[in-house]
């Protein structure tokens, strides 16, 4: 029973972290000037709360008891750690005459209320820093602005919790020596690190979008970890089209996760995918999002072009009502901002949808032979595809058996040489 | 996963204080949510002089127009957030209901925290 009542306590300890610890750390890195120290600091409070919780019962106002403990936690630590003592004597004189306010948990309350949207972007900044790997980018943003703990960083990305502890400890080691500190990045240099943040909360979705099947399910909450993100630097970076695109493009995608796979697991493709299992309201706030994205003019970056093709597909109830014409013209102008050869492949695709396989059969001879895509199992089921519809049922067979041949995936090597084999036999 | 929490009350709001006042805190309370990234939808229900009900009862298909006298309590609006579990949809409405403790002084309030079941 008191184990039961101790489990509850403790979910909501991690409940309130969820929700709160971003602006916590945010706070606490002004006051330090170091997110690194920042989510140390704060992760003492979520000890004392663990310890003081289960006894004295959960606050009346959680986030503000965890703000005034972590202030009373970081005085004790720059008193007893002789590194941090001479760096920080003045940081800790200013928050022991914080905590001596009338009271402390009123002053931590308006502390939260406060307008802290800089701080919390400086968070993501510093924590999508380029000093840093991408591997330990994504970690550091997950702990410091997403609230997961170190287990569930490891549980999410298949790996040993001391591996993320390292990770994450070796990360905040580089951005010390890196001269890192808790600044906005400079006007000249904002695109681009804003491009490196969009960059960690598409890998960080994705992770847990291609993680299929298993029973944790910490995985594809990722996608949910990365929803989150997105929204957020929406609200703080709003005039961003980019941002939008990000978080439309991630609502689209995730719109379709019940239909992506079939009771056995096997993946379904988009045309096939039974659109009533769509998601209907994270396809409104996808579209939202795109609007608002697009009322800030026609140099669409990858993201907006990207959350506009899945628009496309979210708009049409029947795969055959997909308005591919305006799909084709999204991936050239996808192709001019991105060049890349799967944005080409795909854009063969398009092109083949709107105008006959012939034309898309043209596109994908065009870059067939590019090194990238030379081993490509999907170039040669495109092929197939276009042959195929244009009545050249050998050539499709051979197409679809040499995609067979390439592809890694046993699913989908099963699903090419059913295709094949549909086909009727070579001789 | 993801909740509807149905914000339930007896009758329509009766409170001392000004009602712009909750107004204003919860459209702060909406945004607030908006901005970490966990509001998926929210909205306020017209009262229920305007609204209508499909009844099945006894095998009998019966629609009643409002306001319904006899219904003990109505849902005044709703949200929809997307957790990572039940005590943080549990933390979610907790604030709200703190907000309606400190906006609207003697009302009385009700947050039905429900888990939307989908194939999560």
């Amino acid at each position: 029973m008191i184990g039961e009542r101790t489990d509850g306590v403790h979910r909501t300890v991690e409940a309130v972290w969820r929700l709160e610890s971003a602006k916590i750390i945010a706070v606490l890195a002004r006051t330090v000037n170091d997110v690194g120290l920042a989510e140390e600091l704060a992760s003492d409070a979520v000890v004392a709360a663990l310890e003081q919780w289960p006894v004295e019962g959960v606050p009346e106002r959680p986030a503000a008891w965890l703000m005034v403990t972590a202030k009373r936690r970081a005085v004790d630590r720059i008193r007893r750690d002789q590194n941090l003592k001479g760096k920080y004597e003045q940081v800790a004189r200013r928050l022991e005459a914080a905590g001596e306010a009338e009271d402390p948990i009123a002053a931590a309350e308006a502390e939260l209320d406060d307008d802290i949207g800089d701080e919390l972007l400086r968070v993501v900044f510093c924590a999508c820093h380029p000093v840093l790997s991408i591997e330990a980018r994504a970690a550091l943003t997950l702990k410091a602005a997403a609230g997961l703990t170190t287990g569930e960083i490891a549980r999410a990305y298949l790996t040993g919790e001391s591996t993320v502890a390292q990770r994450i400890v070796r990360a905040k080691r580089r951005l010390a020596e890196a001269g890192v500190t808790f600044e906005a990045p400079s006007a000249d240099e904002f695109g681009e690190r804003l491009d490196a943040v969009l960059e960690v909360v598409y890998l960080i979705f994705n992770e847990g979008y291609t993680a299929t099947g298993g029973d944790d399910l910490m995985r594809p909450q990722l996608c949910q970890d990365a929803m989150r993100l997105a929204q957020r630097l929406t609200v703080l970076l709003p005039d961003r089209p980019e941002v939008l695109g990000l978080a439309a493009l991630l609502d689209f995608q995730a719109s379709r996760s019940r239909a992506r796979t079939d009771a056995e697991g096997e993946p379904v493709p988009l045309p096939e995918q039974d659109r009533s299992k769509w998601d209907g309201l994270l396809i409104r706030r996808g579209q939202a999002a795109l609007h608002r994205a697009s009322a800030w003019g026609d140099d669409a970056g990858p993201y907006v072009l990207q959350a506009a093709i899945a628009a496309c597909h979210a708009r049409a109830s029947k795969a055959e009502e997909t308005d591919w014409v305006r799909i084709a013209g999204l991936y050239s102008r996808l192709l001019a901002v991105q060049p890349s050869p799967v944005v080409a492949l795909n854009r063969a695709v398009a092109f083949g949808m709107a105008f006959g396989p012939e034309r898309g059969l043209e596109l994908v001879d065009e870059i067939a032979d590019l090194p990238a895509l030379k081993d490509y199992h999907l170039v040669s089921a495109v092929r197939g595809e276009m042959l195929e519809r244009m009545g050249r049922t050998e050539e499709a067979r051979n197409a679809f058996e040499g995609a067979a041949a390439m592809a890694d995936n046993y699913r989908e090597k099963g699903q090419l040489l059913r295709r094949a084999g549909g086909l009727g036999d070579a001789h | 996963m993801r909740y509807l929490i149905n914000v339930v009350h007896d009758r329509p709001a009766d409170f001392e204080g000004d009602p712009s006042d909750l107004h204003e805190a919860m459209g702060a309370f909406v945004a607030k949510l908006a901005a970490d990234g966990i509001l998926v939808d929210a909205a306020g229900l017209e009262p229920t002089e305007r609204a209508a009900r499909v009844d099945l009862h006894g095998g009998k298909v019966k629609v009643v127009d409002g306001p319904f006298a006899e219904a003990k309590e109505w849902v005044g609006g709703y949200f929809i957030v997307q957790c990572r579990s039940q005590e943080e949809a549990v933390e979610v409405a907790r604030q709200s209901v703190e907000l309606h403790r400190v906006h609207a002084p003697g009302f009385e309030i009700i947050h039905e925290v429900r888990r939307i079941l989908d194939a999560e």
